[in-house]
């Protein structure tokens, strides 16, 4: 005789609809922790080169022309400890900058400002406070720029997304549990009449759950999995697809997995398999228990 | 072995369909329960079988007094019990060998263990080739006998039988008769309930009868 039987009967009809819904909801939580991953160390990579830069404004309102205070104030930089770089951003730079606000005009003779980046290296920087001493002191009106407003705001969007993110994650995970529950009850109700007779010759509550258990871990692992797949694919997708006509990776940063993201996508099917059980189990234990 | 002191029962909130019942049955015991359909003999099987609890009175088993004892400490007094149930009862997605081995899977025993003597019961009640058929496919008198093999398989200490003989010929019946005697003979404590007149005189065993609710010792022929 072959392997014994198991003690519920296979369905079919029914458990396909289900394996697709929880496939969905992984789906939905893969892309979500997917998303929230990369756009998290793609914030943390451009906060991080925004670190290590600022930008002296020397204003065209000066006694001296801003070139001259731009010089002087490069110089001043450069004697500083911990500095990369200093670097006078030229004219026509800055007027290509301002070109696509203002659109294909004349800016010759328009009083702009010169801009000069600053880069830094190692930890031995000089403090915002001293900068901004410095840059004054060697053009009086130039103003120190660390970039920290920017920064700050691109850690607060970013930590809204994690929020967004994770609030999400959770609803999916009621979703599913709701979910469960609803099948495990249908299950249990089209079943009764065998959950009733192995209640009656002597089952204990813990083996009638068990077969419907192992039913619901193999559903989550075969739905995680389904789920997983499809995620990974839209996610690939999305990181190998140029979405920036403008190439514009200098304004937004690249949204991609890295090796470090695996291991929690594919958390994602294992944690739904482990809901899948627990909560059948649960759900089987509290409708026996109520039996005579 | 088992004893029931005043009990009443009821559905839900219906009328009392068994009233201050009293009987002991002692260990090895052979009795018979008669009555009209509708008497509430598988009501009173349903109490023994710890498939619906008294609505009131005293219910002791095993030497344990029923209302003093944790649910989680019932399967195991249930696995003592081999029920014949009056609609068999069988799981129709599994063979009649699965059904028949069923509490010796649920009691944690090996196949290999349990396969001979699963092979041979169903033998002795004349399906040695029909074990790997489902209940659907098996005449009614054919799934009768899956039922009885089953309730006897584990060889319970007490022995639960609700029309046991209800859908098979005379012939048949009375081998299974033997089957019951056989186990009574090996220890088991036996209860079966039927309309078969012919069965109960066969053996001249004691019998309860059921009616309107109330049980009766019924005297017995014969005895002097
Ligand atoms: N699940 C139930 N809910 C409500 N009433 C029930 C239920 N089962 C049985 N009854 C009622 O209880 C009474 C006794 O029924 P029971 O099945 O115990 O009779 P019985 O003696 O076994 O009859 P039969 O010989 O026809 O099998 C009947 O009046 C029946 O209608
Ligand atoms: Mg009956």
């Amino acid at each position: 005789m072959a392997a014994r039987a198991p003690l519920l009967p296979d369905e079919h009809e029914g458990e396909w609809s289900l394996t697709g819904v929880i496939a969905v909801m992984c789906f939905l939580a893969c892309l979500t922790l997917g998303i929230a991953l990369a756009v998290s160390r793609a914030s943390a990579v451009w906060s991080e080169g925004l670190s290590g830069t600022g930008t002296i404004l020397v204003p065209a309102d000066g006694l001296v022309s801003p070139e001259d205070g731009a010089r002087a104030v490069a110089d001043a930089v450069r004697r500083l400890p911990g500095i990369a770089e200093v670097r006078i951003v030229s004219r026509a730079e800055s007027d290509d900058m301002l070109r696509p606000w203002l659109g294909n005009v004349s800016l010759d003779g328009l009083p702009l400002p010169v801009l000069v980046a600053v880069s830094f290296e190692g930890s031995a920087r000089p403090a915002n406070a001293e900068m901004e001493a410095i840059v004054a002191a060697a053009s009086p009106g130039a103003l120190w720029d660390d970039h920290g407003v920017w920064r700050e705001d691109l850690q607060r969007l970013s930590a809204m997304l994690s929020a967004i993110s994770l609030g999400v994650l959770v609803l999916i995970a009621l979703a599913a549990v709701a979910t469960i529950v609803f099948a495990t009850r249908a299950g249990l109700e089209s079943h009764r009449e065998i959950v009733e007779v192995l209640h009656h010759i002597g089952a204990r509550n813990q083996f009638i759950a068990h077969e419907f258990e192992r039913r619901f871990l193999l559903l989550g692992l075969k739905a995680g999995a389904l789920g997983l797949l499809l995620a990974v694919g839209v996610l690939l997708l999305f990181a190998n697809t140029d979405m920036l006509a403008s190439g514009g990776e200098f304004y937004l940063p690249r949204l991609s997995l890295a090796a470090s993201d695996w291991p929690w996508l594919v958390a994602v099917p294992l944690a739904t398999s482990l809901i899948a059980t627990v909560t059948a189990r649960l759900t089987v234990m509290r409708v026996i228990g109520r039996m005579p | 072995m088992l004893h029931l002191e005043n009990v009443g029962m009821r559905y839900g909130m219906g009328r009392e369909v068994l009233s201050d019942v009293t009987l002991t049955l002692a260990p090895g015991e052979f009795r018979f329960l008669t009555g009209p359909s509708g008497a509430g003999k598988t009501s009173l099987l349903k109490l023994l079988y710890l498939a619906e609890r008294p609505s009131r009175g005293l219910m002791s088993m095993f030497g344990r007094d029923l209302a003093l004892t944790p649910r989680q400490e019932l399967p195991a007094l249930r696995r003592r019990i081999g029920v014949v149930f009056q609609e068999f009862r069988l799981l129709d997605h599994l063979s009649a060998y699965e059904n028949v081995a069923l509490p010796l899977r649920i009691a944690g025993r090996k196949p290999a263990e349990y396969r001979e003597d699963v092979e041979e019961l169903l033998s002795w009640v004349g399906l040695g080739d029909r074990m790997q058929a489902r209940p659907p496919t098996l005449s009614g008198g054919e799934k009768q006998r899956v039922a009885i093999a089953r309730a006897v398989v584990a060889k319970p200490d007490l022995l639960l039988a609700d029309e046991p003989t209800g859908s098979i010929d005379p012939d048949m019946g009375e081998r299974l008769l033997r089957l019951f005697v056989e186990l009574n003979r090996l220890g088991t404590t036996v209860l079966i309930a039927t309309h078969d007149r012919h069965l109960v005189e066969s053996l001249g065993v004691r019998e309860w009868r059921l009616s309107g609710g109330s049980l009766h010792e019924v005297p017995q022929k014969g005895r002097s």
